[in-house]
């Protein structure tokens, strides 16, 4: 059997997206029944910083991604695939080091038993060489895919260390749109919230006001992001926006405390505050449902 | 023909001023749109950018009194970025950045860099006080005269609602001069880079060595000291060492004499209070 609909958590306005938090089944165990051909789920991973030390923060940092992974792979029902969205490592001045990490990342998830796996980077893995040892292992920063009837523009806000998407991928960006009809479904992957969610803590795209113009004449447009290391679900006018979890420490909500200091690993709660997402879609409706889960599953 | 190091360094303060007008929250409406007049002091408040910290990294204006904060990264393009009050900049290093601007509300406010600078990037931060009327505790500011364009190509819009960015691109020769005619002739064949301890650890033998042993960087002696504080002669370990001041760790420089005159260390006081000159190695 499926969730129970009535766990969800249904927001006004949200233009056909539903999220819901805390539920003790996952899709992938069993929604698969059913199914019609347009609809699919996919699994959105986020900030797992490898390379990052701090015991204090997360004791099991060189363990916490290889866990996600198992609890990917223990999914009853694969997801037709697995979105990465951005700092996959943690930074280090050492371009040596930086493809060490970036080799290791992607050895852990190589183990992935789904078809097909797409990535971005976050600040912390390219906005040091403006991405070039990310596109040695792992291609383009910014593309777009299809996939039953959903497009998927990947954008890239971390290349540039100013946290600028820039005159170029703006120009690719109104491109690839300028064919499509205004209630085609777009799902925009990227790591850093577009707009302004809380520039005191860079939590924010310098341009990113203009992507949200581009994209504004499309009636159906949802954005996934990470970068803040917690949920967060936002609208600009009718776009959704949410942040997902991260894999390697939370950060607090934005404002609540002076400085954006990662939260404390607490010993009789490990791994709180972490987690991945599921995103059940629709490509003939347009739909799209949010279930959030911890790293590890809770007993 | 020759020229003092004095007049040399006044002539190299051409500085190109590249000024532009960034429209933003800040304003004041006495001075709204209105280019500083020639002469006037403003406050002026230095501020270091340099991985991972800005120092001073609290800052504390008077509410209503027009100031420049004069930047000057050591080490990357860091931002500057004080969202609630609608300002940020670029800092290229090497630079002075100034920023003229007017608070305009009371109030605690975070700045951070913006650049994504490494590994220490998000603790990058501090805060500006804007006080109001009556408060005595402001704090860092020194009178200063406000630098006007002189020679060179300038560029320059009228300030928006009261504040400007100016970027000072540096002259490129001060620190050469100063390496050929002292780092090099003077320090170097001690200081040479070639050791692992006092003086061959230390490389003068080249301007971009010069730059890179001292500007910014804490004595090895005397840790809670930089051998160069841009910007500040006096507290500056590298000035004390060749005035022979009281206290220095280890000897007066240059080793045995013979020492500086006084025109040459007048042109390092210079440099180092200049500023914009000091990372250029060229």
């Amino acid at each position: 059997m499926g969730f129970d609909r009535r766990d969800f958590m249904r927001m006004a306005g949200l233009g056909g997206v539903v999220f819901a938090s805390g539920l003790r089944q996952a899709w992938g165990a069993g929604v698969a029944k059913g199914r019609a051909a347009e609809e699919f789920y996919f699994v959105q991973l986020s900030d797992t910083h490898w390379g990052f030390t701090g015991p204090e923060v997360n004791p099991d940092a060189a363990g916490t991604l290889q866990k996600a992974v198992a609890s990917v792979n223990a999914l009853a029902v694969p997801p037709d695939f697995v979105v990465f969205t951005g700092d996959l490592t943690h930074t280090t001045d050492d371009p040596v080091e930086r493809r060490a990490r970036l080799r290791q990342f992607k050895e852990i998830v190589g183990e992935l038993k789904v078809k097909r796996v797409h990535f971005m980077p976050g600040e912390h893995d390219a906005s040091l060489d403006r991405g070039e040892a990310y596109r040695e292992f792992f291609g383009d920063t910014n593309y777009t895919f299809d996939h039953k009837g959903i497009h998927f523009i990947v954008l890239d806000n971390v290349s540039d260390p100013g946290a600028i998407v820039g005159e170029a991928q703006l120009a690719w960006l109104k491109a690839d749109l300028a064919d499509r009809p205004k209630d085609a479904h777009i799902v925009v992957l990227t790591h850093r919230p577009l707009f302004d969610l809380y520039p005191q803590w860079d939590w924010a795209t310098r341009d990113g006001a203009q992507v949200i113009d581009v994209l504004l004449p499309y009636q159906h447009v949802t954005v996934f992001y990470g970068h803040i290391h917690q949920e967060h679900h936002q609208m600009t006018q009718h776009i959704a926006h949410h942040a997902a979890k991260s894999l390697i420490f939370p950060l607090p909500p934005p404002g609540s405390q002076p400085k954006r200091a990662p939260l404390k690993w607490d010993a009789n709660e490990p791994y709180a505050g972490l987690g991945y997402r599921e995103v059940e879609a629709s490509g003939k409706t347009g739909r799209l449902e949010l279930k959030e889960f911890p790293v590890v599953a809770r007993s | 023909m020759r020229r003092t190091y004095i007049q040399r360094l006044a002539g190299y303060s051409g500085l190109l001023l590249i000024a532009f007008a960034t429209g933003m929250l800040l304003r004041a409406a006495q001075s709204r749109g209105q280019e500083t007049p020639i002469g006037v002091e403003l406050p002026v408040i230095r501020i270091t950018a340099q991985k991972f910290r800005y120092e001073p990294e609290a800052i504390t204006l008077q509410l209503g009194q027009r100031v420049i904060l004069d930047f000057f990264s050591l080490d990357f393009v860091h931002g500057f970025s004080l969202p609630e009050l609608g300002v940020r900049a670029d800092l290229p290093p090497g630079q002075h950045v100034r920023i003229e601007l007017t608070p305009a509300k009371e109030g605690t406010f975070g700045f951070h860099c913006d650049n994504f600078c490494g590994s220490g990037h998000e603790d990058m931060a501090g805060v500006v006080h804007v006080v109001g009327p009556g408060a005595n505790d402001v704090a860092q500011a020194q009178p200063a005269r406000a630098e006007r364009a002189i020679g060179g190509h300038s560029h320059s819009s009228a300030p928006r609602d009261g504040m400007s960015v100016q970027i000072q691109t540096p002259s490129t020769v001060a620190l050469a001069r100063l390496q050929n005619s002292i780092f090099g002739p003077r320090c170097s064949a001690c200081h040479n880079g070639t050791g692992v301890t006092l003086p061959t650890s230390m490389d003068l033998s080249s301007a971009t060595a010069t730059a890179s042993a001292l500007i910014g960087i804490a004595s090895s002696q005397q840790p809670e000291s930089l051998r160069v504080r841009p910007g500040d002669p006096d507290k500056s370990l590298l000035l004390q060492k060749l005035v022979g001041a009281a206290g220095i760790p280890g000897g007066r420089m240059p080793l045995g004499g013979p020492y500086l005159g006084a025109e040459e260390i007048a042109a390092i006081r210079s440099w180092i209070a200049a500023g914009p000159e000091l990372y250029a190695p060229q």
